[in-house]
């Protein structure tokens, strides 16, 4: 137990002290949630309400995943790569042990992120939030889950930054424009939508949404959590089968 | 003397890859045993199968076939009890970014405690302090690993090998990329940490570094292991064990030296003269002949064999044209 408070105590340490890293995890979801509500993106977009409030739990959502494929699996690859993840397994500690602490430390940060972001929204744009924090965390927790597995998984496959970059990409990218964060998944095409609705950062985005713009529905947010609940499961069961810290 | 590894027919086998179509064994049927308090060399040219051999008696790696007990336990079904009392260094001398030494040396040893949590504060401060000095770094507790030199970097991974005070020390190449004063400071840290009673086992290049510290080395190529035995021992085995060499001023005839019993070999050409000869001793003998001859001799050097004969003989391969 004590190693793995240790571990995750280093990992949180060494996520702050990278000023690079805390730039682009806090600040750049930040700069690009103001850039949206500021300029006249969303004037067209038939949302019903004011861009900036509805944007706001898409950009959280959107953080918690590239938290994960992004940040925890380029993390992984250098760890891997600089031999530091070998160096570790030398000592006793187990596999499972060094991954969850690396999850957990992250998890932390995912909540932070989305503590920071709902503050700005509030205080400098007048963001509401009327639904209830517990869904709210929930949810949060469930996407960083679920992404942070799916982070591991990339890192399983990818032995450098060279291959992890790729496989990054092509699954960062559909996930951020077809995952009802900017703009809803309705102004898709029609088999685009179909796609979008299978896909687990639709249900974050919508979840969170859900819990910052309406009064509290368990029918609507409990179906999000449901679906969220389900990912969690298949990309865990994944995990386990196929996440090596081997070089 | 107490074996604290012993290694049984072991055989690495690495599956297909990629392109090439065959099977490599890194390692094919080696046995050895390392004895309790020694300093002991794995030598052999790159791709020998030494970190192999390492890597799976360090439970990293796991074997084809073959035995391998550590400390008398088991290398697959006891891993971690023998990661527990062994010590290891990789070469890659990396550690996690933005920690101090202090705080890297508190996460290994915390990664060695388990279940007992009946650690002292006080304590383990004061063994942190001790093993920072006993590194020379100990000014270095709140700077981190990227502003080290190279060699400071390399005692320093044998300060987080040493967090659980280990039985045995595994060192993958330690002096590797090391300046030659660095090498040296590594060489007396190595012999102190022996002298403190840890078994050490090595791989290196160098063979005067395996000749200086360690008591046996075994010689690998290809992952079969070609000898083992004491340096000495070794040098000794390897005929015409020390040969003579000097300029003489005017021509003199060979068998001048032939008669002479100690000489096994000459080979005369003017201006020099090379002998082998069998013994140190023999070398007032061929001197006194010279003078009693009147021969105006300069540029007397002795080149007593090394490891480095040894090695050059047994895999046919020069370390430094590899």
């Amino acid at each position: 137990m004590n190693s793995f408070v240790e571990l995750f105590k280093a990992n949180f340490k060494m996520f702050f002290r990278e000023k690079e890293g805390f730039y682009w995890t806090v600040l750049m979801p930040a700069f690009i949630y103001v850039a949206l509500s500021v300029l006249p993106i969303g004037k067209n977009m038939e949302t019903g309400i004011k861009y900036s409030n509805y944007v706001l739990p898409g950009i959280i959502a959107m953080t918690i995943m590239q938290g994960g494929i992004y940040g925890l699996a380029y993390w992984m690859v250098d760890l891997k790569s600089r031999g530091i993840i070998k160096r570790l397994m030398a000592t006793p500690i187990k596999s499972w042990q060094l991954a969850t602490s690396l999850v957990g430390a992250r998890l932390v940060v995912v909540l932070a992120q989305t503590i920071i972001l709902t503050l700005l929204g509030i205080f400098i744009f007048g963001a509401s939030f009327v639904g209830n924090i517990f869904s709210t965390i929930i949810l949060v927790l469930l996407g960083g889950a679920i992404f942070l597995a799916l982070g591991l998984i990339i890192s399983s496959f990818a032995k450098s930054y060279d291959t992890a970059a790729p496989i990054t990409s092509a699954v960062g990218l559909p996930l951020t424009f077809l995952g009802d964060i900017f703009y809803p998944i309705s102004s898709l095409p029609h088999s685009l939508q179909l796609f979008a609705k299978l896909l687990p950062i639709t249900y974050l985005s919508d979840g969170l949404r859900q819990a910052y713009l309406y009064p509290f529905d368990l029918n609507k947010i409990g179906f999000d959590i449901l679906i969220l609940t389900l990912w969690l499961i298949i990309i865990l069961l994944i995990t386990v089968k196929v996440f090596k810290l081997k070089e | 003397m107490e074996n604290v590894i012993q290694i049984t027919e072991l055989v690495k086998v690495y599956p297909k890859k990629g392109k090439s179509k065959d099977e490599v064994t890194a390692v094919g049927g080696i046995s050895f045993a390392v004895q309790k308090g020694e300093i002991f060399g794995l030598l052999g040219p790159n791709g020998a199968g030494k970190t192999t051999t390492l890597e799976i008696i360090e439970g990293l790696n796991a074997q084809t076939s073959g035995t391998v007990t550590v400390l008398g336990l088991d290398n697959i079904t006891q891993t971690e009890e023998i990661k527990r009392r062994i010590g290891i260094q990789l070469q890659s001398s990396q550690y996690l970014h933005h920690l101090t030494l202090g705080e890297l040396l508190d996460l290994f040893k915390s990664l060695y405690e388990g279940k007992q949590m009946n650690m002292n504060g006080k304590t383990d401060e004061h063994g942190k302090k001790q093993l920072l000095e006993l590194v020379n770094l100990s000014d270095k507790e709140n700077a981190e690993v990227k502003d080290l030199s190279g060699g400071q970097k390399q005692r320093f991974t044998i300060a987080t090998s040493l967090v659980h005070n280990p039985e045995i020390l595994f060192l993958d190449e330690p002096t590797t990329g090391l300046d030659p004063k660095a090498r040296r400071d590594m060489w007396q840290l190595i012999k102190t940490l022996n002298r403190a009673g840890i078994t050490i086992v090595l791989t290196t290049h160098f063979m005067e570094e395996a000749e200086f510290l360690c008591h046996r080395v075994g010689i690998m190529d290809s992952g079969k292991l070609l000898e083992i035995d004491e340096p000495k021992k070794l040098i000794d085995r390897l005929s015409d064990t020390t040969q003579v060499s000097f300029f003489t001023e005017d021509k003199i005839d060979a068998g001048l030296f032939t008669n002479l019993p100690e000489v096994k070999k000459v080979h005369a050409d003017y201006p020099k003269v090379i002998l082998e000869i069998t013994s140190l001793d023999k070398i007032s003998a061929i001197v006194t002949l010279l003078k009693t001859h009147n021969i105006i001799f300069y540029g007397f050097t002795v080149k007593t064999a090394s490891l480095e004969d040894v090695y050059l003989k047994l895999t046919g391969k020069d370390y430094d044209n590899e």
